[in-house]
């Protein structure tokens, strides 16, 4: 069974039709990527997953579960964890507490037993920091622990809000431009981690990216969108060979 | 410089940063416990810092870490008082019930603004808490069988478990009592998810939701139990100022609350405490002033001569006795600190920390602003 399948999704901004008529399925452990030019609609797609919009038609269907009308904070819960295009950190926190914000969604204890923290508070906060250990070891964040955002290099940042989402511990993991605004170096380590990711980790991986070498480094299925419509699917060969996809990126 | 050797998650997890910290407040606690032998001519200043201390807490929760802005605090701080007045000269409820009733009521109070607020955010917020601040205090000067109207109401000295704390010290020892307390609260709220959350959502609404954290209920909650603390303190100030008028509720004092934790520095307890002693100490700074500067200028000017000394003191007596002055001077601390210092005094205090701690490699650089990426803005 697929473990994300989106059904005829459209959704109109005032008179721009963003999205029309998109649909395709994304199976447990895979790598799936959506590429398109300016506009095309991609982020909008992962806005409507992570339900920041309501679609006008259409569903969305999660492990079995519709989550076309769920509550945008139960969308985590349900674990799918997301990063923004243009990094949506904490500032003016520490990497640590980035990180620990992530495992908000497996917050057990009441307000009561934070307000004078208990014992349980302290046993969770325990657990919740080693959980976020294994990420900071995954991701080799050791130097940053206690440095704050807007102290970082942007590349770093990057890495950091991936981790976050990665503390969730989630089913699917939704990346948006996961190396915009990276180097190469740091591209391709992106590349290994979202390998890693996917192997070792066991988490799907549905992700936004214009980068067609770590597009075709890790993908085993790509989307093409144009104006808000899909015109290509199959793996990234097939896809960057479509004569829709080359007239879409090069005109004419 | 010192570095901390971390070997357990647990030092992550203490009110204090290691032993070394703990020691030094371990040290003010003690200092506090010896001031009123030390100053007694202060004493009702200094419980009025503590009193100011737990606003400031009550406000940092609020705008400090979770960004929402209240222009309204003055009008909680009413409610609590009002409320633990009644409760205790008209119900006859002890002091401690009184006190949680008052703060249970105006948490009430808090989740009513809140709730409305959270359609709101920036600017429009602060306007709804203003408005919400002006029709309290029109409802403490109309509801005369429960406030006393415009005629105002006596409070009685406080009595706690049947012991009376009226006295200059024994109210100094209770107001740091219940501060510390806030503190403690406050501190083991800040590092649970609760706290957590709240800084997510100051920092970027979008990504907290993402990862989970329910909008609505933690900007509730942030007012709710900010509103609280606004009620304990209302019953501390009630019995400080010893008589309670619609008209000490007002926008004035709200921006005087709020300007305390602005001043302090906002996003750190400290910087409360820091803007409860500025904002509780500067008027008794001021008044002092008044009567030394004069003096102090006709002297300097005297040594001209004696007709130039006395036309000075005339004139510095009369500037000093300008009924704005004060409000002026707050005023002008506040624009001073925005421009040159907007972490405030806090932040002040971290740099000279750290110029110490570094000499003599301390750059100016470390605390320069770096170039702000641009964040997604579509989503708003």
């Amino acid at each position: 069974m697929s473990l994300l399948v989106a059904a005829d999704l459209g959704i109109n901004f005032g008179g721009i039709r963003a999205l029309d008529g998109v649909g395709f399925a994304v199976e447990p452990g895979e790598v799936f990527t959506i590429i398109g030019p300016n506009g095309a609609g991609k982020t909008t797609i992962f806005n409507l997953i992570s339900r920041i919009y309501d679609p006008h038609q259409g569903r969305l269907t999660f492990a079995g579960e519709d989550i076309t009308r769920v509550s945008a904070h139960q969308i985590a819960r349900r674990g799918i964890a997301r990063t923004f295009q243009n990094i949506e950190l904490f500032q003016h926190a520490t990497v640590l507490q980035n990180l620990l914000l992530g495992r908000h969604a497996h917050r057990r204890t009441r307000f009561l037993e934070e307000l004078l923290f208990l014992p349980g508070a302290r046993r969770q906060e325990l657990a919740h920091r080693e959980a976020v250990e294994r990420v900071i070891d995954f991701l080799d964040l050791q130097p940053h622990r206690d440095s704050f955002i807007a102290n970082l290099p942007y590349g770093v940042r990057k890495v950091v809000e991936m981790g976050r989402a990665l503390c969730m511990a989630p089913r699917l993991l939704l990346l948006d431009e996961p190396s915009s605004g990276l180097s190469v170096e740091e591209t391709e380590d992106m590349a290994f981690w979202i390998q890693d990711i996917r192997t070792l980790l066991g988490i799907t991986v549905l992700m936004v990216e214009h980068d067609m070498s770590l597009v075709s480094a890790v993908s085993d299925h790509v989307l093409a969108l144009n104006y808000g419509r899909v015109i290509a699917r199959g793996t990234a060969r097939e896809v960057q060979e479509h004569p829709d996809v080359i007239k879409a990126y090069l005109g004419g | 410089m010192r570095f901390l050797f971390k070997t357990a998650y647990e030092q992550d997890l203490g009110v204090f940063r290691d032993a070394v910290q703990r020691n030094w407040y371990v040290a003010l606690l003690a200092g506090l416990l010896v001031l009123p032998r030390l100053v007694p001519e202060y004493l009702v200043d200094l419980s009025l810092v503590f009193i100011y201390g737990l606003c400031g807490l009550s406000l940092m929760v609020l705008a400090g870490y979770t960004g929402l802005v209240s222009l309204g605090h003055a009008a909680f701080l009413g409610v609590g008082a009002y409320a633990h007045v009644f409760f205790t000269q008209s119900l006859g409820l002890p002091w401690v019930v009184a006190v949680a009733l008052a703060a249970t009521l105006t948490a009430a109070a808090g989740v009513l603004v809140g709730l409305p607020a959270l359609r709101m955010t920036g600017v429009y917020l602060t306007i709804a808490t203003l408005a919400f601040a002006l029709i309290i205090q029109e409802v403490f000067a109309r509801w005369e069988h429960v406030t006393g109207g415009l005629r105002g109401r006596a409070v009685d000295k406080p009595v706690v478990f049947g012991v009376p704390l009226g006295g200059d010290v024994a109210f100094y020892f209770l107001c740091l009592a219940v501060l510390a307390g806030g503190l403690w609260l406050t501190a083991n709220l800040l590092r649970s998810p609760t706290g957590r959350a709240w800084v997510a959502i100051r920092d970027s609404e979008i990504a907290a939701q993402s990862m989970g954290v329910n909008l609505a209920l933690y900007k509730t909650m942030a007012f709710a139990y900010s509103a609280a603390l606004m009620g304990v303190a209302g019953a501390l100030f009630a019995h400080k100022i010893g008589f309670l008028a619609p008209d000490i509720f007002s926008v004035l004092l709200s921006i005087q609350l709020l300007l305390m934790v602005v001043v302090g520095g906002l996003g750190s307890l400290h910087g409360a405490l820091f803007g409860a002693v500025f904002v509780a100490l500067l008027p008794v700074a001021i008044s002092q002033a008044r009567d030394a500067v004069p003096a102090w200028v006709g002297g300097v000017a005297g040594l001209l001569g004696k007709s130039a000394g006395d036309a000075a003191f005339a004139a510095a007596d009369r500037f000093v006795k300008q009924p704005g002055l004060e409000p002026g001077i707050f005023g002008l601390i506040l624009v001073l600190f925005i421009l040159f210092e907007p972490l405030g005094i806090y932040g002040r205090w971290l740099k000279v920390k750290l110029y110490f701690s570094m000499f003599p490699l301390y750059k100016q650089a470390t605390f320069r602003r770096q170039k702000a990426y641009m964040r997604s803005e579509r989503l708003r």
